[in-house]
């Protein structure tokens, strides 16, 4: 390892340590609170089978554990103060918040409300769009659109709580959302020259999405996240066609 | 179980098991699978695993664990290919393979290096399934004796000893990782007592956390975010030719094989310590062994042998400590040990009790694992290197969507989800300040067991620690505990040299030499 890179993963351990001994100290007082050697539901307590004991343990070797870690870490940093510490590039940084941005927007966004179908579609076009192209400029405006929508469905789930009906709608909202997102994003694979990534990602996601959804919810008899315009239309279609299969 | 009746067992299992066609076909396609994970770099057997416990949901436990030893045995061989085509290995376990294997298909002999690494891998399994049906039933039938204190201490050992070995930077932080885990195993009701602990009033929280969404989002998310965050992409293929088996230099390396499936499945046993820790010692057992050592790393087909062949022996030395114990010897198997609890199945020493065949059709199971694979190598390899040719930025995403079905199938509650993601992005940020996530994830699921027996031991002996000192196996694991913790504080290291040198046991200067 370089020693710059050496000298921010000490920097880097000695803001863990200080997080572990928040942590392990916010356990221990949080344990306290347990019942320690009164009653809990009839039972009367002794020390040694509180349910206590065990998080005090632990919290207290990983007390121990983050005060070691400190000063290993300080010592370092101390005596190799004129070491600088290597940086991550902004790029770097930029295709990490695009890929948080996309899991958590997905699974805290969009899972919870909107079809899954639609959702997983959207999802792996964007995602697969974003680093295919491999174009600052389109993980840019990717990172900017994605978080946006998804804090939007975020917000319209935990505000308004849509029944039934209020979620079809919102379905067919997205299905026009996703036809915007695919007529706008091949206008930026036009101005980064990438529109062989374009055409791969929305082919890639269509196939991932038609092969998923009825693997897991027709094949596997696996409940999806949210069922809505696409995927009770499917459940449908399967119980149409296997009436008709059995001359109904 | 007499050796006749075991056998019977052993032909009977075999023979249900290959009479159902869909049994086949799933044992070449979970096989298959298994390659496939293996090989591409960025996805492991662990999450492949992970992955396919989730689809084994609702099939018998024989045919789950068809699919699942299928996928592990599979994906550990798999990591092979990138290996010696491109010279990224395609799981951490592969890693030594690459070191003469790349060199080896430059010279134009990729299609042999293949075929090593196939009938090693083969070999390698086989060696580990005949070690653990002759030391499972023993193992467990020494388990039995086994109290809480005995528990509580293995426990705390697999943690301990997988938080030293694992961890690529400074020990501690293998030691804070596997405490991290046994903290997150305590959300929850208690075991005993069924108190809320941590739980913040929220209910979804009451049960604790889900193992397998917290082992994908531990696995999965963190592998994603690193490969296309440091755009890890693949190099230019080698062209390999026919794969053939090459028994003559296969039997010129018996004792290179004998000696790496040993080593592969000590290693595997030792809770926590998975199949690249093997490779990387079997590899350099090898060469220092070797008559012509200089020639490793040029192509030398012993290294390519010795990796393969113990990173798959340690299949079988993992499943030891997790059949009769109940503790995963590898990441893999500790992903393994909640697809079986799913199944209803507890590993532990009672296994050899409440169901005494259980054990032999396991290893049934695995041997067809290994011919599959075999088969799978030879036969199937142009078509592993096509799938290869896929882009990370295609497939990874891919992946990401397998982890939410995944995670959410299981229990089929959002609130995995969110944790999977909280985990996953942890559990990358741990990864990239060195902290290794086995000792995490074996706390997570350790956790629960430790719990409970520390307070039962406790509760028989009345809160007194004497019990751990006086029971004979209970104080040769907290010797080894102590001498394991003792071997990492540098002042034990220079006493131990001073006393050492005083009996004149002390080495002789090289200087001088």
């Amino acid at each position: 390892m370089q020693p710059e890179q050496l000298m921010a993963l000490r920097r880097a351990d000695l803001k863990t340590s200080i997080v572990l001994i928040i942590l392990s100290t916010l356990m221990i007082i949080e344990s306290f609170s347990f019942p320690l050697s009164d009653s809990y539901a009839g039972v009367t307590n002794a020390w040694y089978v509180s349910p206590a004991l065990f998080p005090i343990l632990i919290a207290s070797i990983l007390l121990i554990c983050g005060i070691a870690l400190f000063v290993k870490a300080l010592v370092f940093v101390k005596k190799n103060a004129g070491t600088a510490s290597a940086k991550e590039s902004s790029e770097s940084w930029g295709r990490f918040f695009l890929l948080v941005s996309l899991i958590a927007g997905q699974v805290y966004g969009w899972v919870p409300i909107v079809d899954f179908a639609l959702a997983a579609f959207v999802f792996l076009f964007l995602f697969i769009f974003s680093f295919y192209s491999d174009s600052v400029l389109v993980q840019k405006k990717i990172l900017f659109l994605w978080t946006s929508l998804s804090i939007a469905l975020l917000l319209i789930a935990q505000v308004f709580s849509p029944g039934e009906e209020a979620r079809m709608f919102l379905d067919w909202g997205v299905v026009l959302v996703i036809g915007l997102i695919v007529f706008v994003s091949k206008n930026w694979a036009n101005q980064t020259q990438t529109q062989k990534a374009w055409r791969s990602s929305w082919k890639a996601a269509l196939v991932v999405t038609i092969i998923a959804c009825p693997v897991f919810r027709l094949g596997m008899l696996v409940p999806l996240p949210t069922e809505g315009i696409v995927i009770e239309k499917m459940v449908d279609a399967k119980y149409a066609i296997r009436d008709m299969w059995r001359g109904k | 179980m007499d050796i006749l009746s075991s056998f019977s067992v052993f032909g009977s299992t075999l023979l249900s098991l290959l009479s159902s066609p869909t049994n086949l076909l799933l044992l070449i396609g979970a096989s298959f699978a298994g390659i496939i994970f293996g090989a591409l770099p960025g996805l492991t057997a662990t999450l492949g695993v992970a992955l396919l416990t989730t689809l084994t949901y609702g099939m018998d436990v024989n045919t789950a664990l068809i699919a699942l030893l299928g996928l592990y045995v599979g994906a550990i061989y798999g990591g092979s290919y990138p290996s010696i085509l491109i010279n990224i290995p395609g799981t951490a376990a592969a890693a030594a393979t690459a070191l003469d294997g790349y060199p080896l298909a430059l010279k134009g002999q990729g299609g042999r290096a293949l075929g090593l690494t196939t009938t090693a891998s083969l070999i390698g399994t086989l060696m580990g399934i005949l070690v653990l049906v002759v030391a499972a039933p023993w193992v467990a039938k020494m388990a039995l004796q086994f109290t809480s204190f005995e528990f509580f201490l293995l426990a705390l050992f697999g943690i301990l000893i997988s938080g030293t070995l694992t961890s690529p930077d400074l020990v501690i932080k293998g030691w804070i990782a596997g405490l991290l885990g046994l903290a997150v195993s305590t959300i929850g009701r208690d075991p005993l007592q069924f108190f809320p602990r941590f739980t913040f009033d929220m209910p979804d929280l009451d049960q604790g956390l889900e193992v397998v969404p917290v082992l994908i989002g531990a696995f999965g998310i963190p592998q994603v975010i690193r490969a296309l965050r440091n755009k890890e992409s693949l190099g230019a293929m080698q062209e390999f030719g026919r794969i053939l088996p090459e028994w003559s230099t296969l039997f010129k390396n018996r004792k290179n094989i004998t000696r790496s499936s040993m080593i592969g499945i000590g290693i595997g046993a030792v809770p926590g310590i998975g199949e690249d820790i093997a490779g990387w010692v079997s590899y350099g057992a090898a060469k220092n062994t070797s008559t012509h050592s200089e020639t490793f790393g040029t192509g030398e087909p012993e290294g390519i042998i010795a990796s393969e062949t113990a990173n798959n022996a340690c299949i079988g030395g993992a499943l030891i400590p997790l059949l009769t114990l109940g503790i995963p010897g590898s990441p893999p198997a500790a992903m393994l040990l909640g697809a079986l609890m799913l199944h209803g199945i507890t590993p532990g020493p009672m296994i050899v009790v409440e169901d005494p065949d259980f054990l032999i059709e396991v290893t049934a199971i695995l041997v067809l694992c290994s011919i599959a694979m075999w088969i799978n190598g030879m036969f199937l390899a142009k078509q592993v290197v096509k799938v290869l040719s896929i882009p990370a930025p295609i497939f990874l995403p891919v992946v990401t969507l397998m982890c939410i079905l995944g995670s959410y199938a299981l229990g089929l509650n959002i609130f995995n989800l969110y944790m999977m993601v909280l985990v996953g992005v942890i559990a990358y940020f741990l990864g990239e300040m060195q902290y290794p996530i086995s000792p995490l994830v074996i706390g997570v699921i350790l956790g629960p067991m430790a719990d409970e027996n520390l307070r039962r031991a406790m509760m028989v002996s009345e809160g007194s620690l004497m019990p751990f000192l006086e029971r004979p196996v209970s104080i040769l694991l907290l010797l080894v505990i102590v001498l394991v913790l003792l071997s990492k504080v540098p002042q034990y290291q220079t006493l131990k040299s001073i006393i050492l040198k005083k009996l004149g046991f002390g080495r002789t200067s090289k200087k001088g030499a």
